[in-house]
């Protein structure tokens, strides 16, 4: 199969619309003016565009396990849409929505992150604002970030690094949750066990409840922020950094 | 015996999905269970402007049907806010999700079929626990009638089995 290439010139803020059903999506963001496309298939099959505002789009209706590299300037608002294809998202981008079926979702660094998968895991080094993650059977991890949200059933979730408010949820599966500074920890699971790591020094108000385990608070209780943990069944602790 | 009569019709198509059902089954019995169900019916019933109808349930999920797209999402938002309290109160697990698209069905007996009730399926599918989110069709038929509720748009969706990529929204009370 022959790889094809294409450049795009985007006037103004750079916007990145990807949608596929198959096959790996790798976005690159990068010190660069314009939107580079790389694809191991013709791309004239594919719909590429830019419109007047500097949205691009592309929307590839290729199945199989190919795949698209686009590299796009700093900063870059992304959204991507497959259903099985693995998507990795590296360098500083914008505004950042993904969302995919069955694919693994990787983000290295983003301003906002919506990102969602059914059965595939989600991890995301840092993101600067709010990173929302919600997977069923897959991981949801997050390195660093001011604010998050992770829902899962099945999977684990880890929020190791959150400087602000976090909102967990699983059905089953296991949450750590680190803090790096006074922000409000909701935590709602039926059986999975909840660990939240607070910074040192600081005294949080621990409301924990659950129906059939006796939750462990490991640091001074004060008012610095709230932890409220509620769990049917699963094991809970709130442990120094 | 015959087939049911076939009718075509237009709605919005709202289904809802306990998150967990299953789990909380195992965990706490049939019975709490039930009680699950029966809690999610009754809050669904009493929420219900007249015109709509539950059209069938889906073991922990149900499909209910509007005739306008605006009181179907102001209805989902009021469920959303009586499932959370609900919630909070009792301790038990009442963790919906909802997706909502509008278009065309058709009536199969009592049943409600077609493409665009397969398309409303899907869009729950992509819901977190505590949230309503609505397709693109449905945004086109509440315009701005609803200046109350804040709309995200969520990435480019690829669903499957379903052909073309949806925009998809997630409606939130305005709190500003």
């Amino acid at each position: 199969m022959s790889r094809d290439s294409r450049i795009l010139s985007i006037p103004g803020h750079a916007e990145l619309h990807v949608r596929t059903r198959s096959g790996r999506v790798s976005i690159v963001a990068e010190e660069r003016s314009d939107v580079s496309v790389e694809s191991d298939a013709p791309l004239r099959d594919d719909k590429v565009e830019v419109d007047p505002r500097g949205r691009a789009s592309i929307t590839s209706s290729r199945g199989g396990s190919g795949w698209l590299e686009i590299r796009c300037p700093a900063g870059t608002d992304v959204g991507v849409g497959t259903v099985s294809g693995n998507v990795e998202l590296a360098g500083p981008l914008g505004a950042v929505k993904v969302i995919t079926v069955s694919g693994h979702i990787e983000v290295e660094r983003a301003e906002t992150l919506d990102a969602r998968s059914v059965a595939g895991s989600i991890e995301v080094s840092s993101c600067v604002g709010r990173c929302q993650l919600q997977t069923k059977s897959g991981r949801a991890i997050c390195g660093t970030a001011a604010e998050a949200q992770a829902s899962t059933l099945s999977g684990m979730i880890r929020l190791a690094q959150i400087a602000g408010n976090v909102s967990a949820q699983s059905v089953s599966g296991k949450i750590d949750i680190g803090m790096r500074s006074a922000g409000d920890v909701k935590v709602q699971t039926m059986s999975g066990a909840v660990t939240v790591a607070v910074p040192h020094g600081m005294k949080p108000a621990a409301h924990l409840r659950s129906m059939t385990t006796r939750p462990r608070v490991d640091v001074e209780e004060g008012n610095d922020f709230q932890i409220r943990v509620q769990s049917l069944s699963g094991k809970i602790e709130v442990v120094p950094s | 015996m015959g087939a049911p009569p076939t009718e075509s019709t237009e709605g919005t198509v709202v289904f809802t999905d306990i998150v967990g059902f299953t789990e909380y089954t195992a965990l706490r019995g049939d019975t709490e269970a039930i009680a699950l169900l029966a809690m999610q019916e009754r809050f669904v019933l009493e929420a219900l402007p007249p015109r709509a109808r539950i059209v069938k349930e889906l073991g922990d999920g149900l499909l209910i049907w509007f005739e306008d797209a605006c009181e179907a999402l102001q209805t989902a938002l009021v469920l959303q806010q009586t499932f959370e309290r609900a919630s909070a109160e009792t301790e038990v697990p009442l963790w919906v999700r909802m997706g909502i698209h509008s278009g065309r069905q058709t009536r199969w007996g009592n049943d409600l079929v077609g493409h665009d009730v397969n398309v409303a399926a899907r869009v729950v599918d992509v819901a977190s626990p505590g949230e309503v989110l609505v397709s693109e069709a449905t945004m086109h038929q509440i315009q701005d009638r609803l200046p109350d509720i804040v709309f995200e748009e969520l990435g480019p969706v690829v669903m499957k089995g379903i052909p073309d990529a949806m925009r998809l929204y997630r409606a939130l009370p305005d709190l500003s």
